[in-house]
């Protein structure tokens, strides 16, 4: 039993991922017409999915989601279930690999290929993803604490700044009365979906032990990071500069200037911590997938596993030659939606379960 | 986590057979047919870097478009060319003064340029500047850095500029460019005047005097200076601090902008005699510096409003602050009525070390 410091960092990972994985992009297209208000929608739903989420799991303490819903809806309703969000939690991890490799691609290397670079990643990650829950749930520990730092750092530097345009926040604050968009509404709430993984990860972690002010705190970190996400890159490249940039926070770290510091271009250091963070999400993701697999207790010992990674492996690569870096940004926005979808389609089964449990007792 | 390791760096070729851009200048070209004249200077590193010395070469081509040009380059040097480590951005006078929102644009596109780099108007063109050879520096190009890095230079003329902030006035409305203007004299460079853009070409510029004023109107200076005259003679007033913020008050018809600015200064140099000053001077002197000021500040915001320009950002501010003033022709048609009422408050802290 592992403590609850560890769902914080799952929730953590999900929040500083949304940088590579164009959440901001994807607010910043409605930035005229709607994403403040789908930001504010966001919050308030956001922070009801972490309150039902944690309610529910409190009450099924080390089980993951086969042995909650045992028994409790019909079998075939459970296994169907578990299929579907197997193939959620891989498609993430798919489409984020993905994402992953454009951005060394284009930052770090530009001169190795890019399958190089993707066939190396995807080694890495076939290899962790069979390893015990426990021991990724530590490599995570170490990931969000070599990064809380550098989190820190650029909001520091934010807030003392004096080349932030604090006219383009208050612009962009004026276009609130708009009705919010779904994409970005469901880009927006992916910031607060950190608590989805616990369909597997409940059996190590005990949610009973978090309290009420933990759920508070992390729901506040959550909200100022999703502002900090929305609102620092319009005050260093404008409102009507933003929609332009394709990495908008890479281009947003590389303006911040750091007089005094070792480094000139802070970039590297960003994108090397947020390369790790993203990696161990991918890996995060797929070990779920994995272990989704393993409740469907085929009786087929090891075998059966290294089948459906194989199959991991080749769908990746397809979708990796397919995807051009152009469409990139429409895949995420139906990804967000289809997430959307996914958490909704989680609480509503979760609820019934809880329910029918109270009735039962 | 050895994967990454291996992934990052310089990938497939060694440190030795890269080249190092530190500055890029664009001038316009000067055969007719072609649009620009792009050169870069790639220091030549030296082994032992307890003896500084500048040593660079200059690589030019003559070329339509910006990314060609530096193709091109690639095959007058036998190394790689590396980008990264490039910090300053030089614009031609007679470019600038014709369109500048290609290059903004090719710069900001690409991924290996800073988006911290420091951009400046060169005069007479930017191969002059760049061919600059400075007594001692450490890496060649360092030089032109220095002066826009507030960490080395605090001089009270010198307005940076850095690429992203370029980008977002460029895009952003209701703000305009405001460069500074590297000119090479005989023997050093001088960096004491701001040209003013609009949105994409240069149309006007400051004297250094004017400069300092701009500095203290926008970002704030240290230690300018001001000359005063009473009937004792001549004094020098070092501002030590200078800082300034704006209001816009009012509607439409009479809108205004309430300017505060706060200054500390010594007085430095007394030309005149050798007599004491006395209290109710300091306090005369105060009175003076503060009307000279005033005078100095409206006199430059109404020329530049004059101009129709905007690098302070009247108009971004003015849209930002309520939904209904958003539209930008409505800014246009306001701005010319904008009046200016500025308050200097000026603290005299001292004499210096003797009365």
């Amino acid at each position: 039993m592992l403590g609850k410091r560890y769902v914080i960092y799952l929730f953590y990972l999900n929040l500083v991922l949304c940088i590579t994985v164009f959440v901001p992009q994807i607010l910043y297209k409605n930035s005229l017409n709607g994403s403040i208000s789908s930001i504010c929608l966001a919050i308030i739903v956001g922070g009801c999915f972490i309150y039902v989420l944690q309610k529910v799991f409190a009450q099924f303490p080390e089980q993951n989601i086969n042995q909650i819903l045992i028994h409790k809806v019909p079998n075939w309703l459970r296994k169907l279930y578990i299929i579907y969000s197997l193939i959620f939690w891989y498609l993430t991890g798919a489409l984020f690999i993905v994402a992953l490799t454009q951005v060394v691609k284009l930052f770090i290397n530009p001169e190795t290929p890019l399958m190089l670079t993707y066939f190396i990643f995807l080694a890495l990650i076939i290899f962790a993803i069979v390893l015990k829950t426990k021991s990724l749930l530590y490599v995570t520990e170490l990931v969000v604490i070599s990064h809380i730092p550098i989190v820190l750092f650029v909001n520091i530097r934010f807030f003392s700044d004096p080349y932030v345009f604090k006219d383009s926040i208050y612009q962009s604050l004026t276009y609130f009365k708009h009705f919010p968009k779904i994409n970005s509404f469901t880009a927006a709430i992916f910031v607060f979906t950190g608590f989805s993984n616990l369909i597997v990860f409940n059996e190590k972690i005990n949610m009973k032990l978090i309290k009420k002010r933990d759920i508070i705190g992390i729901f506040l970190f959550g909200i100022f990071v999703l502002l900090t996400l929305y609102f620092i890159p319009i005050g260093y490249l404008g409102l009507k500069g933003v929609p332009k940039a394709v990495f908008v926070w890479l281009s947003t770290v590389d303006s911040m200037h750091f007089d005094y510091l070792f480094v000139e271009r802070i970039i590297y250091i960003i994108l090397f911590v947020q390369i790790f963070s993203s990696l161990v999400y991918i890996i995060l993701c797929w070990h779920t997938s994995v272990e989704l697999f393993k409740t469907l207790n085929l009786n087929y010992g090891g075998m059966y596993k290294w089948i459906l990674i194989s199959f991991f492996i080749c769908v990746t690569t397809i979708i990796q030659i397919l995807i051009r870096e152009l469409d990139i940004l429409k895949y995420f926005i139906m990804f967000f939606n289809y997430c959307a979808f996914s958490n909704l389609l989680l609480v509503i089964l979760l609820l019934y379960v809880s329910i029918k449990k109270r009735h039962a007792s | 986590m050895g994967t990454t390791f291996l992934l990052s760096g310089c990938t497939f070729k060694d440190i030795d057979k890269r080249a190092f851009v530190t500055s890029i200048g664009i001038d316009q070209s000067e055969t007719s047919d072609k649009k620009y004249k792009v050169m870069i200077k790639v220091a030549i590193p030296k082994g032992d870097p307890k003896q500084p010395e500048s040593d660079f070469v200059i690589l030019t081509s003559n070329t339509d478009s910006i990314t060609e040009g530096l193709s091109l380059m690639k095959s007058q040097i036998d190394k790689e060319l590396v980008f990264g480590h490039n910090n300053s951005l030089l614009i031609g006078e007679q470019l600038a003064k014709s369109n500048i929102q290609p290059i903004l644009e090719f710069f900001v596109r690409r991924p290996d340029i800073q988006m911290t780099s420091y951009l400046s108007v060169a005069r007479p063109n930017a191969f002059e500047v760049l061919n600059f050879k400075p007594a001692a520096e450490q890496v060649s190009g360092n030089f032109l850095k220095s002066f826009f890095d507030f960490s080395k230079t605090e001089s009270p003329y010198i307005d940076s500029l850095f690429l992203y902030d370029a980008f977002r006035r460029e895009t952003e409305d209701g703000i305009t460019i405001a460069m500074p203007i590297v000119e090479k004299k005989k023997t050093q460079l001088e960096v004491d005047q701001i040209a003013l853009f609009n949105k994409y070409k240069m149309l006007m510029e400051l004297s250094s005097n004017e400069s300092e004023t701009f500095r203290l109107l926008t970002t704030g200076i240290y230690n300018g200076n001001l000359n005063v005259r009473n009937k004792n003679g001549m004094y020098i007033i070092n501002m030590e601090k200078g800082k300034s913020k704006y209001k816009l008050k009012g509607q439409n018809r009479s809108i205004k902008a309430n300017y505060t600015i706060k200054i500390k200064a010594i007085i430095e140099e007394k030309i005149d005699g050798l007599a004491i000053i006395s209290k109710s001077e300091i306090a005369e002197l105060r009175k003076q510096v503060e009307d000279k000021i005033d005078a100095e500040a409206t006199d430059l915001l109404t020329k530049i409003k004059k101009q129709n320009l905007d690098p302070i950002g009247f108009g971004l501010r003015y849209m930002s602050r309520d939904s209904e003033n958003r539209k930008m022709d409505l800014w246009d048609k306001n701005y010319p009525k904008l009046s200016f009422n500025i308050k200097t408050k000026v603290e005299i802290k001292g004499t210096g070390l003797i009365q």
